[in-house]
């Protein structure tokens, strides 16, 4: 009883120190899955408990994602506390384990110096660490997004959000990111309040910066129109997606890959209005952009590896980015499987969509699935007279996928 | 830094107040320090926050709190930034120090303030983004929120594409800085309005598999651009119609609209003088046209409008080269005349005709000129026109007497002055009455070719003695009198041997004597 009063008397004399966002967003975070009697150990082996009330007077230890008082610390780093086990674990498995020694210097008070030069000195070893560690954390973060563990991904992007606070201050547009990862992780898992303020902080951060990179606007206009369109306001949504187009093909082109995603998004949310029609032409469109850039990569690559073949160096292949795949990936499945169900009424569509699959599967280094891919695609596209170009076309392309060895272009 | 989170509900959101991701434990100040801070932004709800913090007494903070919370919340919706008095008051209380309340008069303006403020109409974000973007990134939005991605691109190309030329152009022009400038494209809302109904037409059209639509809503745009004068514009709308007009065709199984798609091209094309382009789109419009009934809204036949735009292109093609290339200048005018005589119009046939004809006499071959010139004098009758028809005839007469036939010359020329007297044109007759004298002149009828001179002079001289004109026909008058003296000088002075003492000696005594005869 005692605790608690002492919780709550800390958090009515700091209202400023406490995230309460955070807090918010943590106090959700469940713990993942069950804990196995081997995590059970490490548990044990890692953490230790702390009594609040034991601590000398002033000092307050607070959890790491809840920024409630703690009754637990880290063994290894000794500097990181938690208000119970819940949050360790989500955080070890987060990012704590990848950090944690490497938050002692950061969290230990400073050492004496005794010259000016020296304390400089350390101030800036300390912020090159923070820099460091915002890098870690947001690749982290980024990762596990990407492969759709909004879950997890939080304590990371958390992490990096703190780092970033620490290294550019708090009206930085460097913020903008990392509140635009924690709104597709709140995005991710259905709590669109939290998403909403993380993106409100993003958007007024962009406004006042108004001469800031054009691939952060259309970031934060294309989470806006998703968050938008999972809480039903299409119309809001559409407009975002709009805003998030204008940017990107202000700055790129308009039948730019980055553009893309902001047709992708329109089109469903066009499908979701009824409209077919217009959602089949963006999603035709999404589908020609990313056929013409794939297109492009598989051409040079081969050449490319013809030439180091006859030159005997190294080829220089070009791969698509992390983020670039995942993207690919999700957008052109996701209009495949919209027109493998309309694929009786669109068969040249879906034609298409198969080859940009197999296309995508080129590059990604998955021969056989490209193999597939270009099969369906060759099948789907019947014979007609008049394809016959198109017929050709896929045919070479499957030629190349038969003959061009597997190892080669798939090394990542 | 802190006058962020009240702000935002301004952007579309709303914020709880204390939000915590503002807070920055690191630098050990409390939300409330950090407001204070804030206070001296020229925000206007920083103001307010300073009122709120600034006021230690607990019980005034405790009974404002809600009410003035009460107040940014329903503030903070609104854009507002014009109460330069609150901003005073600001600076003002940051000036002379942090924990200082506010006195009561400075109290009471805040609250005329915030009355005023309540006045002001809410603003949704969609008109706070018209305020803030410009009228170009408001329609692409607009439109691409419609849906119509394609319209959008057409505009984000075009309007970059006319940036690009700019830049190009910039150099030049920055030679000759008195070449007036066009302002961009993205600055014309008009246009631009235009451009966005017609292209989204166009492209609902187009998703419906509705291509006549879609070619009538782009044809319109193209015809707006070419009343407006932008050139690039227009040829880009027809290469789209064009396109367009291509798939009309594979629905409908007519190609009409492809043949009045390369027609537009040609005649736009023309006008930018571009005329071997022009021509060879006027020709495969021609060619799309053999055999075919289309008329068009006027109920004329395509196939003579071909005929038409194929006959002037030729004809002003073969005035082109004339001076250098005579040969082709000729092929031309062939060509030309072929279309006019396929052509229903006759007007075209007779000057193809007239100048095919002075140019065989030109060459020197004067029968192909009688032929054609020929035509065109049928021409001229057919269609009952005076001044054409003297122009054939005293082509004729020219061609006939550079042919050496003094007497068809004549007649024609005879028929040249009486159209001339009849229509009562009186440069023609000038002319005609020249001629002819000339022509008499020649065949030695001197006393004729006076009286047509003198006739000449008449008709000058009654007018504007002193021209060139009147003095051209005087001089030749006198030359033709001298000519008809010529036989009987040549009777009287040099077959007689005694006439010349006789002249000698009229000439010393001024007298006549009858008995020299």
């Amino acid at each position: 009883m005692r605790v608690v009063n002492i919780c709550t008397a800390t958090q009515e004399r700091s209202p400023g120190t406490v995230c309460l966002k955070m807090a918010a967003t943590i106090s959700s975070v469940q713990c993942m899955g069950k804990i196995t009697e081997n995590e059970m150990q490490r548990q044990t082996d890692v953490i230790t408990s702390i009594k609040p009330i034991a601590l000398p007077k002033g000092v307050k230890k607070l959890c790491e994602l809840c920024k409630k008082p703690a009754f637990m610390q880290c063994l290894q780093c000794r500097v990181t506390f938690y208000c119970g086990s819940d949050h360790q674990t989500s955080d070890w498995e987060g990012i704590h384990d990848q950090i944690c020694t490497q938050l002692i210097p950061l969290r230990s008070p400073e050492p004496h110096f005794s010259t000016e030069s020296k304390r400089k000195e350390h101030a800036d070893e300390l912020f090159q660490q923070k820099r460091q560690l915002l890098q870690l954390t947001r690749a982290v973060g980024q990762k596990l997004l990407f492969e759709g563990k909004a879950e997890k991904a939080i304590p990371a992007v958390l992490q990096s959000l703190h780092f970033a606070i620490e290294v550019y201050g708090l009206s930085s547009i460097e913020l903008v990111t990392s509140y635009l990862m924690l709104a597709e992780a709140c995005i991710g898992l259905h709590r669109l309040k939290e998403a909403e303020d993380y993106l409100s902080q993003a958007q007024w951060t962009v406004l006042m910066v108004p001469d800031c990179d054009y691939r952060i606007k259309s970031q934060v206009h294309r989470q806006i129109g998703r968050l938008c369109e999972v809480k039903g306001d299409y119309e809001e949504a559409l407009r975002h997606l709009a805003e998030d187009v204008y940017h990107c093909s202000i700055v790129t082109s308009t039948d730019d890959v980055e553009t893309s995603g902001g047709y992708f998004h329109m089109g469903n949310i066009f499908l979701k209005l009824g409209k077919t029609d217009k959602a089949e032409t963006l999603y035709y469109r999404v589908l020609k952009i990313w056929h013409k850039y794939l297109t492009g990569i598989v051409t040079f690559n081969v050449e490319e590896e013809e030439k180091s073949s006859s030159l005997l160096t190294s080829p220089k292949m070009i791969n698509l980015g992390k983020a670039q795949e995942a993207e690919a990936v999700k957008v052109l499945s996701a209009i495949h499987a919209w027109y493998s169900e309309m694929s009786d009424r669109h068969q040249l569509e879906f034609s298409y969509s198969c080859k940009t699959q197999a296309l995508l599967n080129f590059v990604i280094g998955d021969r056989s699935q490209a193999k597939v891919c270009a099969e369906r695609a060759l099948e789907a596209l019947g014979d007609d007279e008049k394809k016959q170009h198109t017929r050709r076309a896929i045919a070479s392309f499957l030629n190349l996928c038969r003959t061009t060895p597997q190892p080669s272009l798939s090394r990542r | 830094m802190s006058g962020l989170t009240t702000q935002l509900p301004a952007i579309g959101f709303t914020l709880p107040e204390s939000s915590g991701l503002q807070s920055d434990n690191t630098n050990g100040k409390t939300t409330m320090e950090q407001w204070q801070e804030g206070a001296g932004n020229r925000t206007t709800s920083c103001t307010h926050r300073r009122f709120l913090v600034g006021s230690q007494n607990p019980v005034v903070q405790k009974s404002c709190s809600p009410t003035l919370t009460q107040k940014l919340a329903k503030k903070s919706k609104r854009i507002i930034d014009n109460s330069v008095s609150a901003d005073k008051t600001a600076k003002k209380g940051s000036s002379e120090g942090q924990k200082r309340s506010l006195k009561k008069g400075e109290r009471e303006l805040l609250k005329k303030n915030v009355a005023l403020r309540s006045q002001q109409p809410y603003m949704t974000l969609e008109e706070t983004m018209r305020h803030r973007n410009s009228y170009f990134h408001r329609l692409c939005v607009d439109t691409l929120a419609g849906g119509f991605h394609e319209t959008f691109t057409e505009l984000v190309n075009l309007a970059r594409q006319e940036q690009q030329q700019r830049e190009q152009e910039g150099a030049a022009a920055a030679a000759q800085p008195s070449s007036p400038s066009r302002p961009p494209l993205a600055t014309q809302p008009e246009k631009l309005d235009t451009m966005r109904s017609c292209l989204a037409r166009a492209e609902e059209a187009d998703m419906k598999s509705n291509f006549e639509e879609e070619y009538k809503a782009q044809h319109e745009l193209a015809r707006y651009f070419n009343q407006t004068g932008d050139a690039w514009l227009e040829d880009h709308m027809l290469a789209a119609c064009l396109n367009t007009s291509h798939k009309v065709s594979k629905c409908k199984a007519s190609n009409q609209r492809i043949a009045e798609s390369n027609c537009n091209i040609g005649v736009s094309l023309e006008n930018q003088s571009r005329w071997s382009t022009a021509a060879a789109y006027f020709e495969s419009f021609y060619n799309l046209t053999a055999c075919q009934y289309w008329e068009d809204d006027n109920g004329r036949l395509l196939r003579s409008i071909a005929c038409e735009h194929l006959t002037r292109i030729y004809t002003k093609m073969a005035e082109r080269v004339s001076p250098v290339d005579r040969d082709n200048a000729m092929a031309y005018l062939l060509k030309a005349y072929d279309k006019a005589k396929e052509g229903d119009s006759n007007e075209a046939l007779g000057a193809t005709s007239y100048q095919l004809g002075l140019a065989y006499c030109d060459r020197g071959d004067q029968e192909r000129a009688i032929k054609y010139l020929t035509v065109f004098m049928e021409v001229c009758q057919k269609q009952n026109d005076q001044i054409g028809l003297g122009e054939s005839y005293e082509a004729i007469a020219k061609a006939y007497e550079s042919q050496g036939n003094m007497t068809d010359a004549k007649t024609y020329l005879q028929r040249y002055l009486e159209v001339a007297q009849s229509s009562g044109h009186r440069d023609a007759l000038y002319r005609a009455s020249l001629s002819l004298g000339e022509i008499y002149n020649l065949t030695g009828d001197f006393a004729a070719a006076t009286d047509c001179f003198q006739r000449a002079y008449e008709l000058c001289a009654a007018s504007s003695p002193d021209t060139s004109s009147a003095r051209l026909a005087q001089v030749l008058c006198g030359v033709t009198r001298a000519h008809s003296l010529l036989l009987p000088y040549n009777t009287r002075v040099v077959d007689l041997p005694s006439a010349t003492p006789a002249l000698l000696r009229w000439k010393e005594q001024r007298k006549w004597q009858e008995d020299v005869e």
